[in-house]
């Protein structure tokens, strides 16, 4: 259990932060298990590891024994932008810095004698990091410079056969959000020809907030050799508070200056509302020879739940903004094989993920797109029966390039091209 | 222990082969389809909208910025002619010469005229666009100048310069004759009475529409492959000229005052008659309400700064305009658009929608990257200082609107402006931005400065 806590401890203190092309569609992040991505996550039916917290928790009751999962993804994003007439301009580009994520995660799982299953999860599934390159000069500064999300879920669940061939599972889910937002301040000069002054950097950061969901899970076996996977995980909505941190910025004519001092809003407390949106999931899969698995996911998520973004200031409610977002609901499908082997364990996958923005919230906030990725997954199983075992994959996600067509809310049209390099490791061990 | 160090490195592999990505190339500019249209020649007849005209003046800073220029530019035109005007503008241009603190302060730059630069021109100009020109002025020389002096318009002669009819001019004087022609009449019908506060000289709708007929055959006539786009008439009840000042009185700090039962305090109007809630008060009410006029005696004007008791005489009928006479001009803009629009839909001709831009101006602001643009006068950064006249960032956005009027009429793909490009720090650039004070206007990074 000492390595239990370690772990845990480990993920605390490395919040995931994802980048913003990394997730699944929208802000969401669906690299919880190295053993399940190494088949491109397809693993509601046959997950096989502690990791079934996430992915099915009904899962659990097949795992027999205690057992400990822990490890973590590193994501390296990269997000150019390339402008089009009218703003910011044709061969206007830009570019996010370049960063790497590293969510973690850690599972607990421990099947009593009678039956019952209890699984403890810590984990991140959601979140959202962007920084663009020279905040000053950057064309959608206006937008925003820099935005993260970062999401702490603390998982517990309960799993328990329903007969020889059925299991029921559900759980709680603790969720900490923490937001920070950055862009910068123009107004209308005074003079009224219409010229813009860039008046003040503007940072909203929110302090942990908690938020409360629910999921539950079947898992099924028809036939032998065939399983289904079906899960739910509940939204979750979070009223995040804060305080905005506004700093005026010099335009250099100290008349004007005064003038802009007195219409800024003071710093202040502030608060918004994230929506983490529902997502249900159905897997089959098909063992076959005993070495085999292969396992096909459709995971539908409520996306339509992320209509805004509400910035409410305490002090000053003429200062509120809404960034209207209206997200349509996606479907992710996901195929992956395994084949296990005496000396180490192949996977392989690919999946088809939907963006969720409509092309008006396509923006540098979030540049979400379609996107396919392809992953490679080895497994390595050491000591006694093998109770350690090592999980890798490697995930490449293509980002289908997605222009705003001339119908950007905020007017920043052009086109992002996107790529995220994706590889991670877990150490599992059972007894 | 060597087939797993094996598959160790296949999977390395992968993740290096997979790990470089380049980034995205700079996007060019489409090459122009021109559809059904030809834009090798742009000319342009008009009124003061047309001609640039800002700030109570015409001077070269704004007429390269009006949206026949911008036009023009947009779509790779030969090079327009303009009837230049150098220095401070004829007249002398309209400044604020106090902003903070209030009271607001607006006076000509100087009283000095300036010149045009390009009278000798040997050809007709591209923009034949005359502030107070009326419909009836683009086929008919009758009420030019030098025929009728009382019309104390200095611009035909700058622009119109003796040569005969501007129609004529634009068919028969350009060399090479013009492909696209951009066509915005009927603003000064209206505005002409309505700066007056009277419906006097109102021209009708029917007279409208069958001026508008002839004149777009003559045209048709004249330029028969030439294909054109019309600017609708705006209301033009909603611009600062004439929602500015309150009819009612206003305390110390700009407040309106009501009276003890709740209602409210209307200022005098015409005959000492208190207005009534429909009532407009003119820009040009200004000083008279800075002097006390319009305020009741045993009250108080602050507009000037400092308090003026009120003399208790009404405002001039010239300084209102009546709820009754706000109505009429209303009608008059929708019954001019009906004209506009039946005779562009009956002539294969594209309408711009300014009506609609001001309305939008009038009622939600304007919104461009996330910055609120009202018309609200001066700070709200579309209205240049005379209140009636768009600012070149508005000129922009009426571009776009032509942009777009033309591209669904005629199939083409213009690009859009960028209107923020030629927004400016103050109203009135007569004098230059490069010496608008310290400041140069904001400019997104890599966009070249207009």
């Amino acid at each position: 259990m000492r390595i239990a806590r370690t772990l845990l401890a480990a993920a605390v203190a490395c919040v995931a932060l994802a980048p913003d092309s990394a997730r699944a569609a929208g802000y969401g992040i669906y690299e919880q298990s190295a053993a399940v991505l190494g088949m491109a996550g397809a693993g509601t039916a046959s997950v096989h590891d502690a990791s079934a917290v996430f992915f099915n928790p009904a899962a659990m009751t097949g795992l027999e024994g205690t057992r400990i999962y822990g490890g973590g993804s590193v994501l390296q994003p990269s997000t150019s932008f390339a402008g089009v007439a009218p703003h910011p301009g044709f061969g206007v580009t830009e570019e996010m810095k370049s960063r790497q994520f590293y969510p973690p995660t850690a599972y607990l799982t421990h099947r009593y004698p009678t039956g019952w299953a209890l699984g403890l999860g810590l984990n991140s599934p959601f979140g959202l990091g962007v920084e663009w390159k020279n905040p000053d000069q950057f064309t959608g500064r206006y937008i925003v410079a820099k935005a993260n999300l970062r999401t702490l879920n603390a998982s517990l669940a309960a799993a328990h056969p329903l007969g020889h061939n059925l299991s029921f599972g559900f759980g709680g889910n603790l969720v900490f959000a923490n937001v920070d937002l950055v862009n910068r301040q123009f107004v209308a000069a005074p003079g009224g020809g219409g010229g813009r002054l860039e008046v003040a950097n503007v940072d909203l950061t929110s302090d942990w907030t908690p938020g409360y969901g629910w999921n539950t899970g079947f898992s099924w076996t028809p036939w032998k050799n065939w399983k289904v996977g079906l899960t739910y995980r509940s939204r979750v909505i979070l009223h995040v508070d804060g305080k905005v941190d506004i700093t005026q910025i010099s335009t250099g004519n100290p008349t004007w200056d005064a003038a802009v001092a007195a219409q800024l809003p003071p710093d202040q407390a502030a608060s918004t509302v994230l929506r983490l949106p529902a997502i249900a999931a159905l897997g089959v899969a098909w063992s076959w020879g005993g070495a085999w698995t292969l396992e096909g996911n459709a995971v539908y998520t409520e996306w339509s739940t992320f209509k805004d973004l509400p910035i409410y200031f305490q002090r000053t409610p003429s200062s509120n903004d809404r960034v209207v977002e209206e997200y349509d609901d996606s479907f992710q499908f996901r195929v992956g094989a395994e084949r296990r082997g005496q000396a180490f364990t192949w996977r392989a996958g690919y999946y088809l993920d939907q963006a969720a923005a409509p092309t008006e919230s396509v923006s540098p906030i979030l540049p979400d797109a379609d996107r396919q990725g392809a992953t490679l997954g080895l497994g390595l199983g050491f000591g006694k029966d093998k109770r350690l075992t090592l999980d890798l994959y490697e995930l490449a996600l293509f980002v289908a390039n997605r222009k705003t067509d001339g119908v950007n809310r905020d007017g920043f049209e052009g086109e992002y091209k996107s790529f995220v390099n994706s590889t991670g490791l877990s150490l599992a061990y059972r007894w | 222990m060597k087939s797993r160090i094996q598959a160790l490195l296949v999977l390395a592999v992968a993740a290096m082969l997979v790990s470089s990505c380049s980034k995205i190339s700079p996007i060019t500019a489409p090459a122009l389809r021109s559809g059904r249209a030809d834009f090798r020649v742009v000319a342009a007849l008009g009124t003061s909208l047309s001609a640039g005209f800002q700030s109570a003046g015409l001077v070269n800073r704004h007429q390269t910025h009006s949206y026949v220029s911008l036009f023009a530019q947009q779509v790779g035109a030969h090079p327009l002619d303009l009837p230049l005007i150098d220095g401070d503008g004829i007249p002398p241009l309209l400044e604020i010469k106090r902003l903070i603190p209030p009271p607001l302060l607006i006076a000509p730059i100087s009283a000095t005229f300036g010149s045009p630069t390009n009278l000798a021109l040997p050809t007709a100009y591209h923009n034949m666009g005359i502030p107070g020109a009326l419909l009836f002025d683009v086929t008919d020389t009758t009420l030019y100048t030098p025929q009728l002096p009382a019309r104390n318009n200095p611009y035909f002669d700058i622009v119109q310069r003796g040569r005969g009819p501007l129609a004529v001019q634009i068919a028969r004087q350009l060399d090479p004759p013009p492909t696209f022609l951009l066509f915005e009449y009927g603003s000064s019908e209206l505005v002409g009475p309505a700066i007056k506060g009277t419906t006097l000289g109102l021209t009708t709708n029917v007279t409208f529409a069958a001026q508008m007929t002839r004149t777009l055959d003559i045209l048709a006539d004249s330029l028969p492959l030439t294909k054109m786009v019309m600017v609708n008439v705006p209301d033009l009840t909603s611009l600062p000229f004439f929602t500015t000042l309150s009819n009612r009185l206003l305390d110390a700090v700009g407040r309106p005052l009501s009276n003890p039962n709740g209602s409210p305090r209307f200022l005098l109007g015409p005959n000492n008659v208190p207005m009534t809630a429909g009532d407009l008060v003119l820009l040009t009410a200004s000083p008279f309400l800075a002097g006390g006029f319009g305020y009741p005696l045993g009250t108080t004007s602050y507009l000037s700064g400092t308090p003026i008791p009120g003399n208790g005489i009404g405002l001039g009928d010239s300084l209102v305009l009546s709820t009754a006479e706000a109505l009429t001009f209303q009608a008059q803009v929708r019954n001019y658009n009906t004209v506009i629009d039946t005779c562009a839909a009956r002539r294969d001709i594209a309408v711009a929608d300014l009506r609609g831009l001001f309305r939008t101006a009038a009622t939600t602001g304007i919104e461009i990257q996330r910055v609120l643009y009202t018309r609200t006068f001066v700070t709200g950064g579309l209205f240049s200082l005379d209140g009636i006249h768009p600012n070149d960032l508005a000129q922009a956005l009426l571009c776009n609107e032509v942009i777009r009027a033309v591209n669904a009429k005629f199939g083409s793909n213009i690009t859009a402006l960028d209107p923020t490009r030629f927004a400016t720090l103050t109203s009135s650039r007569a004098r230059g931005a490069i010496e608008e004070g310290s400041l140069p206007p904001y400019l997104p990074g890599g966009v070249p400065q207009p």
